[in-house]
């Protein structure tokens, strides 16, 4: 329109859906202004267009089959009802009030997310130890994208590093999980797994493990795998690994002294 | 609809509450009689959404399902339609996407035969058929939420608190997305159809 009035009011008016005080600024406005006036008959022309989609008839046969549809799939369902689904009902049957019946479902979410988390974190122990066969140990391959819990510089007093060796060919890994468990609390999880590994140039890579495993003597077993690619079996109690790990080691078995990574959950502890 | 805010509810809206408890309770034969009563509102709005009558078969089946799975969730002291319509238009707004119409709708058209009936006319039956083409395209081009807003308050006849509670929205954004709508409409119109007239 030419006099300025907003026309998102008079595309309102024509329908009668303005609220009382901008319906009365419209009338006062219309009464004295052709133009809006013309522009409203213009749109109340198009509205009965936009009406005329009301009339829009289906046939009755659409809607033959829809209810016995519907119901059939009502009555399956019936026998198919989830136990998520049973228990927000008897939630809301219960308390009959939305906010309580959410409040008990948002409850009962941090209930079940609480338990597969524990689940999960008990799947990943679990799943670090499914290398082990009695007692041989399968060589594991994606050790390298462990955790770093230190190098040949951190453990010179742990693993008697040759002068003659380059000390940072020396890596010590754990299994992602077993870290997360021990930062959180300083215990080792039953399942954990570190590797030692020491690349020797052309030589090849020399790997040896410890597996925290209570069936093993003193709850670990040592693994030396040399530079197979195999498997090793579990080191006889009474030799290499044990005795210095037994004696020296401050965490149960582990260089925690040693390792930078795993200080900080040592000192706490 | 339910006509909000009716003091004294009207003997059929006393009946469906009734019903709706019952069906809440597990009563699929109360059910029935809630479907029986809105089928023709949703598989309506439906086609309109989606534009063909067999995909709005489709939608009104999924939105009785899942009504009834849902029931629990609706307070029986309110009326079911505009939940209903909600969700006819949350389950068309799911098809449609899936099958690339929810933006760009097949046109719902009526057979000519329908629309002469309709008239008596051969001539002036499909000039109206021929009329609403257009009135639909220029409804498919508005933006989403003002597509709805139009829909449901000029097609479908609802008032504008209704519509503000179908699309969980505010009166004022809701009658902001009409006034636009209206103009865009009219625009449009003018443009394809205002020289024919």
């Amino acid at each position: 329109v030419t006099c300025g009035f907003p026309e998102k009011y008079l595309a309102l008016h024509v329908e009668a859906d303005l609220p009382l005080d901008e319906a009365f600024i419209t009338e006062k406005h219309l009464a004295i202004c052709e133009d809006c006036r013309q522009f409203v008959v213009q749109l109340a022309a198009r509205q009965s267009s936009i009406k005329s989609l009301r009339q829009d008839a289906i046939h009755a046969a659409a809607y033959a089959g829809l209810r016995q549809c519907a119901m059939s799939r009502i009555r399956c369902s019936l026998e198919n009802i989830g136990w998520m689904l049973r228990i927000e009902r008897a939630l809301f049957m219960a308390f009959r009030g939305r906010g309580y019946a959410l409040a008990g479902l948002v409850l009962a979410a941090v209930v079940s997310v609480s338990l597969i988390a524990q689940i999960t974190h008990s799947r990943a122990a679990v799943s670090a130890t499914a290398g082990l066969q009695g007692n041989v140990l399968l060589r594991p391959h994606d050790y390298r994208q462990w955790v770093l819990a230190g190098t040949g510089e951190d453990m010179e007093n742990a693993h008697s590093v040759d002068a003659s060796e380059s000390r940072a060919s020396h890596k010590v890994y754990i299994t992602p999980a077993a870290y997360r468990a021990y930062l959180k609390n300083g215990i080792f999880p039953e399942g954990t797994i570190m590797v030692l590994e020491q690349a020797s140039g052309a030589a090849g890579t020399e790997l040896m493990a410890s597996v925290k495993d209570s069936r093993f003597e003193g709850g670990w077993g040592f693994f030396d795998f040399g530079r197979g690619d195999g498997q090793a079996k579990e080191s006889a109690p009474e030799a290499g690994c044990r005795t210095c790990h037994d004696e020296r080691a401050q965490t149960d078995h582990v260089f925690t002294q040693y390792y930078p990574a795993l200080r900080p959950a040592r000192a706490e502890s | 609809m339910s006509r909000v805010s009716d003091d004294h509810p009207t003997p059929e809206q006393t009946e469906m509450a009734s019903l709706v408890r019952l069906a809440i309770g597990g009563d699929v034969a109360a059910f029935e009689g809630v479907i029986r009563r809105y089928e023709r509102r949703v598989i309506s709005i439906a086609a309109k959404l989606l534009g063909g009558v067999d995909d709005a078969q489709d939608a009104a089946q999924e939105v009785f399902f899942r009504a009834f799975r849902y029931l629990h969730r609706l307070d029986p002291n309110k009326p079911i339609e505009p939940w209903l319509v909600r969700m006819t238009v949350n389950v068309c707004r799911d098809i449609g996407r899936k099958r690339g119409r929810w933006r760009h709708t097949v046109p719902l058209v009526a057979a000519p035969e329908a629309a002469i009936a309709a008239t008596g006319d051969p001539h002036t039956g499909l000039t109206g058929e021929q009329e609403k083409q257009m009135v639909r395209r220029a409804l498919e081009s508005l933006p989403e939420k003002e597509r709805l807003a139009i829909l449901l308050r000029d097609v479908e006849g609802y008032a504008t608190a209704e519509v503000a509670e179908i699309l969980r929205s505010s009166e004022t954004t809701v009658r902001s997305q009409i006034s636009r709508g209206r103009l865009k409409m009219k625009q449009t119109l003018d443009r394809i159809i205002g020289g024919r007239q």
